[in-house]
């Protein structure tokens, strides 16, 4: 495969001030980060020291095999939601490795009012335990949680994916032949009771741990019987007389022991077997990833520069590189997994469509995972275009995409606004993983368009109730609804709301696929065939 | 069955083509036959290869995708041409750019006269919501360009003409 050969000038103005631009999203990113992994208001901390807890980035530290990587998904999930006062949505989720075997960590933070579960604490945990069915992951939940946040629970408690979609797809994991594992450091209430009640093994600390229904102050307002939470559900309860628990933990790092050694009695399937090559490092570095993404969400970029930051040995086999060319697809190695690469150069045209769909097809033949990298406003509009058929070939791509047997996984590199982000594999398309680039914004319109829209609506309005135009009230409309839809924009908003599996810096886009394509071959391939396809 | 592989020599281009691998490898090089095969033996880096029988030092290193070659004592550096690029370079293109699409004239950055090198920016239009650079496909001198700032187009329409290349 031919090495691609890059254009970007690196000492140009343009170069410099993306760079510039995009290095101080990155910090901001980090620092985000940072404070919704580790800052937490003294009283919490000092509380959980009383009661003899670590904190749960601690006890991750400690059950996780050392120097080996941790992919940690949605750590800015609710970061505009509930006034900020539940970072990462009370828990942390993700991929590790525990006695070399890949597994999903589910990590109830009571750092966090008790570990309480507000609604987006819900979404994040049923999304962890999909991608443990998806991938086929065995699972590690760390309990410690007060149960649902009561005064949000109509939003966290009925539909189909809410609180009762965690059990059921614990039922669903167990019922696949994925192991689970509970560890008891908290309380598990309510329906937390459940957590360690469908996992296939789990151990409770002493003293600390409790599981039950109802919990001390519920049952004394039930029924009038006062007990303690030990009494009530604790270690020896559980593991002693009602086996709800299997192994007692003198201690929390104890609790840690036991669970290392009861991963490491597990079987390891083997896992699919698609085609490997020797792994090499990108030619370019990434890091000129910063001078390349523009700073104006409506530039469009060269993505064969981004991909030869991504590819092993920036090494590409473009298919059909004179047809369809606002589309650029091709095969590459990322950490030596052979993949197929469908990438925005453009606005989506009849040939880029009919292209896309079948070289999704190619992949799925050859059984090659594809990864979908987003900047796209959408397929072309106009009547020369619906004259061609541009509905029924953007059809075809999403009819191809979405019966494809291979793993695909997706990269918000920048804008992903209409119809562009179905065919490109967007959130509901059951891609394995699916990231963004703290530059990204999402959504069916871009913010100008949509203020433009809705002024135009309010000029009608004012016209046909035979109103004076008041230049000041539309300006008005424009820039209310301009400034609402900026902040729904943001991959911030975006991540918040668990749209996506987390933000990244772009710089760590090639690990975090590495880790989700090798994740993803513990799942056989998908049943094969497609729909019908309209010609 | 043969393949062939076509290299560049010091900036020559040759062709390579295996004709057999067993009991030894014949490679067909610009029409005339060698019997090659190699002895890794002795100094760490450095073989000997025997070609129609006569040995020869040989020790070679890589440098991107390509291969500089110490044979007895004259040094070559061996280029292996991609055939998909290969095919690219000879696609060549017309000497008028035209609109792939509806559209609007954002900026405009190149002026009849003006020298410019292939991937240069020549003028930034916006379509469907995205601004979009159209590029020289090759270097060349603009000979005209036929929008303006703020212009609407339709698809197809010239943008920048170049002139034709010699």
């Amino acid at each position: 495969m031919a090495r691609l050969q890059s254009s970007i000038q690196t000492g140009s103005a343009d170069f410099r001030r993306h760079y510039t631009h995009n290095r101080a999203l990155a910090a901001e990113l980090h620092e985000k980060q940072r404070q919704a992994r580790f800052e937490r208001p003294a009283r919490d901390v000092e509380r959980l020291a009383r009661q003899g807890k670590m904190m749960p980035r601690e006890r991750l530290e400690k059950l996780l095999d050392p120097g080996t990587p941790f992919l940690e998904f949605s750590t800015l999930a609710a970061n505009m939601a509930y006034g900020g006062e539940a970072p990462g949505a009370s828990c942390i989720t993700g991929i590790g490795m525990i006695q070399g075997r890949e597994v999903i960590l589910c990590a109830h933070d009571a750092s966090i009012k008790g570990g309480a579960w507000y609604p987006l604490s819900v979404k994040k945990i049923v999304r962890c335990l999909d991608i443990a069915i998806e991938n086929r992951l065995p699972v590690v939940h760390l309990c410690d949680s007060a149960g649902g946040f009561l005064p949000l629970q109509s939003e966290l408690f009925p539909d189909k994916h809410m609180a009762g979609r965690m059990f059921r797809n614990q039922s669903i994991l167990s019922k696949l032949g994925v192991k689970q594992l509970a560890l008891v450091f908290g309380h598990c209430t309510a329906g937390g009771a459940y957590i360690p009640a469908l996992s296939d093994y789990s151990v409770i600390v002493r003293g600390t741990g409790a599981v039950f229904l109802g919990g001390p102050p519920l049952v004394k307002a039930a029924t009038g019987e006062v007990v303690t939470a030990d009494e009530l559900g604790g270690c020896d309860l559980h593991t002693r007389v009602s086996g709800t628990c299997d192994y007692p933990a003198a201690s929390e790092d104890e609790a840690i022991a036991i669970g290392r050694e009861i991963v490491a009695q597990w079987d390891r399937p083997a896992k699919w077997d698609i085609q490997r090559d020797p792994i090499e490092a990108p030619y370019y570095d990434p890091d000129e990833l910063y001078g390349i993404i523009p700073d104006d969400i409506k530039r469009s970029f060269e993505m064969r520069e981004v991909i030869a930051r991504l590819v092993d040995g920036s090494r590409f086999h473009e298919y059909q590189p004179a047809y369809g060319t606002t589309l650029v697809c091709g095969y590459a190695n990322v950490w030596g997994y052979k993949v197929g690469i469908l990438a925005n150069n453009g606005v989506l045209f009849n040939d880029s469509a009919l292209k896309g769909a079948h070289f999704i097809e190619l992949c799925n033949q050859n059984d090659t995972p594809l990864v979908f990298l987003q900047n796209i406003t959408g397929y072309m509009v106009g009547r020369d275009y619906e004259a061609a058929g541009i509905s029924k070939d953007g059809a075809k791509m999403i009819m191809a995409q979405v019966g494809s047997h291979v793993p695909k996984f997706t990269v918000m590199c920048h804008g992903s606004f209409g119809a562009g982000n179905y065919g490109m594999c967007g959130r509901a398309y059951d891609g394995r993983l699916l990231f963004s680039w703290p530059n990204h914004q999402i959504g069916v319109m871009g913010g100008e368009q949509a203020a433009k829209t809705l002024t135009e609506v309010k000029l009608k309005q004012l016209e046909r109730a035979g109103d004076a135009i008041d230049q000041a009230t539309l300006d008005k409309v424009y820039d209310e609804t301009l400034e609402a839809y900026q902040h729904q924009l943001s991959a911030y908003y975006s991540t918040s709301e668990v749209w996506d599996d987390g933000i990244l810096d772009p710089v760590d886009t090639r690990n975090a696929l590495g880790i989700g394509i090798s994740a993803a071959l513990n799942a056989p391939p998908l049943e094969r065939g497609y729909g019908v396809f309209r010609f | 069955m043969s393949t062939s592989f076509p290299f560049t020599l010091d900036g020559q281009t040759h062709s390579l083509t295996i004709r057999a691998r067993r009991p030894a490898l014949v490679v067909e090089v610009d029409g005339r036959c060698y019997t090659v095969s190699e002895d890794a033996s002795g100094v760490p880096g450095e073989s000997t290869l025997l070609i129609d029988g006569r040995p020869h030092r040989v020790a070679r290193t890589r440098e991107s995708d390509r291969v500089h070659v110490k044979l007895d004592r004259t040094t070559w550096s061996v280029a292996y041409e991609d055939p998909v690029t290969a095919a690219q370079h000879d696609a060549g293109g017309d000497d008028v750019l035209r609109a792939d699409m509806p559209g609007v004239v954002v900026s405009l950055n190149a002026a009849p006269g003006a020298a410019v090198a292939s991937g240069d920016v020549l003028l930034v239009i916006e379509s469907m919501k995205m601004q979009i650079n159209v590029v020289a496909h090759r270097d060349g001198t603009v000979e005209n360009v036929h929008v303006e700032v703020n212009q609407s187009f339709d698809k197809g329409t010239e943008l920048v003409s170049l002139h034709p290349s010699t």
